[in-house]
């Protein structure tokens, strides 16, 4: 099986890519490190790569930040292997442990690696983990010795038109790849920009980042044909930066991302939650920004006036600057047993616990765009929210807002929702008029913006 | 050959800045004007290393008074020329041996300690008065910047107001850089007044010079320039930042705003302090500090420069780097006030005044893609009242007429 790889290696080096114009051209480098389970960056980039695939004429290129180069990118296997991936995890009960190894084996390939494996090879490999760890070893070997050869370098033409999704200010080199590039050719360049946080709201982050933010997004300004902002918030942090730099603005669209609702199709209880549980749910990374203390002085002031509150579950990994509000939450006996923290809940899980939840809460100060508040609605579940940034874009008077640095505000509103007559009024309202966004319209709005 | 000494508070050996600069083109043209031209500077080496022989070094308690207020270092270099024993000995020393026929006192400061030395030695030369500034107006506005003590504030202005208005008066001529600055010392009791703007050398550029600064900018995928030379005092700093600002977002990428002199140095260090800001951090993305250069590496980086900028908005006197600007050929973005002194010049072709910050970036933009318009005899001719040759004409005129 590791034989595979020689005998498909062509003896002749990468080329390069240029297609018949125009083309749009999406970058996915930050799907090459695509480790099974997509980041909320990589799924916005996925699936707006899926939609151009079926829609438009489109490829797909990658940087190579070392090199300083384009690279084609095979997005066709790439989907390939996502949709395998998901096979496999709803088909819960043939996962054996040596299948899920050779998975993470297959995954942790290099992309170009990985596209020279057929779809069909691939399952076999799933299945016999001593093939997987043999084909993973012989393709570090040729890559080490040099033999592997490279990838097909992208070229872009004139009428052509370069999207840049996801991550780009952990690769900044490729805004000066991407500038020698528009020299030469001149294509049109747009860009997405999720939000202006490490600038706006540099408390949430370190310094260092602040400054690395500031530069990165400087210079996509610059060159950039057009932006496209994912929030009317966002769009005007973005504004503000460009009258303060004095940057010649490109235009800066917006564009609203399609709500990811996790499958209800198979769900499963967390073994930490029991059924009878009576719940308010927060989705989300703890990091300091999302204001998970403001919750534990929620739950706090509650016990203090002693109020009978539901538990509040709290579902998402530890992040940064937040040691003090988790020891707090986990050690004050006035809330360790009715808050919880529940890390790496997967997809069926979270579905769960979203249709069993009384309500959903999101105390973030600031957002981009804010996916959980869509993620609750979209299940038809009441969410009480911050009334700051991009949040009350998302559902407008379907949501309750509190301000988040108001704790007694917050705790109103929670307390209020625990009359089940005016909840049950809210559900229904919001049953009656949400209408999720699919990554189709995401797309149609994208298509209308790049023409 | 009359005799003639002229004597200031810093000392011309490899003049640095506009003050040393003017009085070096003064000192030589007396001598070419076939006077006996000596120059002595009173000054502290805590500011200046580079100096001659007979030039006095203040030391002992001056130098100590000067280190603990160094702003008022030019009031101490005066007054010790009285008040210093060394100072003193030193200077009764050169006055009794050369016996000047001719005193020209530049701006201000050795008056303080030379009137009453001139008294005490019964000594009456001819007296010439050579302004750069309304010197106390600068001092105050100095000292009130730097939230200096009210009373030490109102002395020193006291004294230096009193010096200038006794200099002034006592003056047979006195020269001054401006036409308001005119109108000043007349009010100080002025008997004749006349107007020597500052001005420059010819600008001599060296084609090896030139070729180094396309390479270094050429590895840098930079294509043009627009260039700001300044000294590190603050109001060069706050008018570019008053007239262009820190955000240099509508500067194209292979484009930059380089920073010549010890303004680089400056700049640095105030955005440094800076760190949450974005125009800050993001200044150098599109500005260059090019640093202290010898005259020849300027002078090519003047040549390779696309245009010169001088966002001016305040500070006495008139600016030399105006008159280095219009003599270098360059197209100039400035503000109105960059040319008091030299308001005939602003009609001049490829000299472009913009007086708000929107309308002096606009111009930059703008003039950067513009094509350098060649100058007319005429126009040639204006350019070159600029020189140290032409500026100095009628201050000259006056004092051979009461040599």
């Amino acid at each position: 099986m590791a034989k595979l790889l020689e005998q498909n290696v062509p003896k002749n080096n990468g080329g390069c890519m240029r297609r018949k114009s125009p083309t749009t051209w999406i970058d996915m480098t930050d799907l090459s490190i695509w480790r099974g389970h997509f980041t909320g960056i990589q799924r916005v980039v996925y699936s707006l790569a899926v939609r151009f695939s079926e829609n438009s004429s489109v490829s797909y290129f990658m940087y190579d930040q070392k090199h300083q180069k384009f690279y084609g990118f095979d997005f066709d296997n790439f989907r390939t292997m996502v949709e395998s991936q998901a096979h496999l995890e709803a088909d819960v009960s043939a996962s054996s442990r040596a299948k899920l190894i050779a998975q993470e084996l297959i995954r942790r390939l290099p992309s170009h690696v990985r596209s020279r494996i057929t779809p069909e090879v691939r399952n076999r490999l799933r299945g016999s983990y001593l093939r997987a760890r043999a084909v993973y070893v012989k393709s570090r070997q040729l890559i080490a010795s040099g033999r592997m050869p490279p990838r097909n370098e992208v070229i872009f033409n004139t009428e052509d038109t370069v999207l840049i999704l996801g991550n780009s200010w952990e690769r900044p080199k490729i805004i000066d790849s991407l500038w020698q590039a528009k020299i030469k050719s001149n294509f049109k360049l747009f860009q997405l920009v999720y939000d202006l946080i490490p600038i706006y709201q540099p408390q949430a982050f370190n310094l260092e980042l602040f400054e690395r933010y500031c530069k990165h997004i400087f210079e996509v300004a610059s060159i950039s044909d057009g932006l496209m902002a994912i929030s009317e918030s966002s769009k005007r942090d973005m504004q503000r930066l460009c009258d303060e730099l004095h940057i010649k603005n490109p235009p800066i669209h917006v564009i609203r991302l399609g709500d990811d609702i996790p499958s209800t199709v198979h769900v499963e209880r967390p073994v930490a939650v029991r059924a009878n549980d009576r719940y308010v749910l927060c989705v989300g990374t703890i990091e300091a920004r999302k204001n998970h203390s403001l919750l534990y002085y929620v739950w706090k002031e509650a016990h203090r006036q002693g109020l009978e509150m539901p538990k509040l579950i709290i579902v998402g990994r530890v992040g940064w600057y937040t040691g003090d509000v988790v020891h707090f939450i986990q050690l004050d006996p006035a809330v360790r047993d009715n808050i919880h923290i529940l890390e790496n809940i997967n997809d069926r899980q979270l579905a769960w616990l979203y249709q069993n939840c009384l309500f959903t809460v999101y105390p973030s100060y600031y957002e981009g765009w804010g996916l959980p508040i869509a993620e609750s609605l979209a299940f038809g579940k009441l969410c009480i929210a911050s009334n700051t940034s991009s949040m009350p874009e998302i559902a407008g008077d379907l949501i309750e807002y509190f301000s988040p640095y108001d704790s007694s505000e917050c705790l109103k509103q929670v307390v209020s929702f625990l009359n089940s007559d005016r909840l049950l009024k809210k559900e229904k309202e919001i049953a009656r008029s949400y209408n999720p966004t699919s990554w189709d319209d995401t797309y149609k709005q994208m298509k209308k913006i790049i023409g | 050959m009359k005799r003639v000494l002229i004597v200031a508070t810093y000392p011309i050996k490899n003049p640095q800045h506009g003050g040393q600069k003017r009085v070096d083109a003064i000192v030589r043209r007396y001598k070419s004007e076939g006077f006996d031209a000596r120059f002595v500077a009173v000054f502290s080496d805590l500011f200046y290393d580079d100096y001659s022989k007979s030039d006095i070094v203040v030391k002992g308690l001056t130098r100590e008074r000067i280190m603990s207020s160094p702003f008022t270092g030019d009031v101490e270099c005066g007054r010790a020329i009285f008040k210093d024993a060394y100072v003193k000995r030193r200077m009764t020393e050169l006055l009794t041996s050369f016996k000047p026929e001719i005193i020209q006192i530049e701006q201000v400061f050795p008056y303080i300690g030379l009137k009453p030395l001139l008294n005490e030695l019964q000594h009456k030369p001819t007296i010439i008065s050579s302004s750069h500034n309304i010197e106390y107006k600068m001092k105050q506005e100095m000292l009130e910047g730097l939230e200096a003590d009210e009373s030490f504030i109102d002395n020193t202005v006291k004294v230096i107001r009193d010096t200038e208005t006794q200099v002034t008066q006592d003056a047979k001529v006195v020269a001054a850089v401006s036409q308001t600055d005119i109108k000043e010392l007349i009010d100080l009791g002025a008997e004749s007044v006349v107007l020597a703007p500052n001005g420059i050398d010819e600008i001599k550029f060296d084609k090896e010079e030139v070729d180094l600064w396309r390479k270094k900018f050429g590895q840098m995928d930079v294509d043009k320039i627009a260039l700001f030379v300044g000294s590190a005092h603050p109001p060069n700093w706050f008018g570019f930042e008053q007239m262009v600002g820190k955000g240099l977002g509508f500067i194209p990428r292979n484009e930059r705003i380089v920073f010549a002199g010890s303004i680089s140095e400056y700049i640095k260090n105030e955005l440094d302090k800076q760190k949450l800001d974005p125009g800050a951090v993001t200044f150098w993305q599109r500005a260059c500090a090019a640093g202290r250069l010898s005259q020849d590496r300027l002078s090519g980086l003047i040549n390779f420069a696309d245009i010169l900028l001088l966002p001016i908005t305040e500070g006495g006197g008139s600016n030399l780097k105006t008159a280095e600007a219009v003599i270098s050929g360059k197209k100039v973005v400035a503000t109105e006030y960059a040319f008091r002194g030299f308001e005939e010049l602003k009609k001049l072709p490829n000299i472009y005044i913009a007086n708000d910050p929107e309308s002096f970036r606009e111009k930059i933009s703008e003039v950067m893609s513009i094509n350098l318009i060649a100058l007319k005899g005429e126009e040639s001719g204006l350019a070159k009242t600029v020189l140290w040759q032409n500026c100095l004409n009628k201050m000259f005129q006056r004092i051979m007429a009461v040599a």
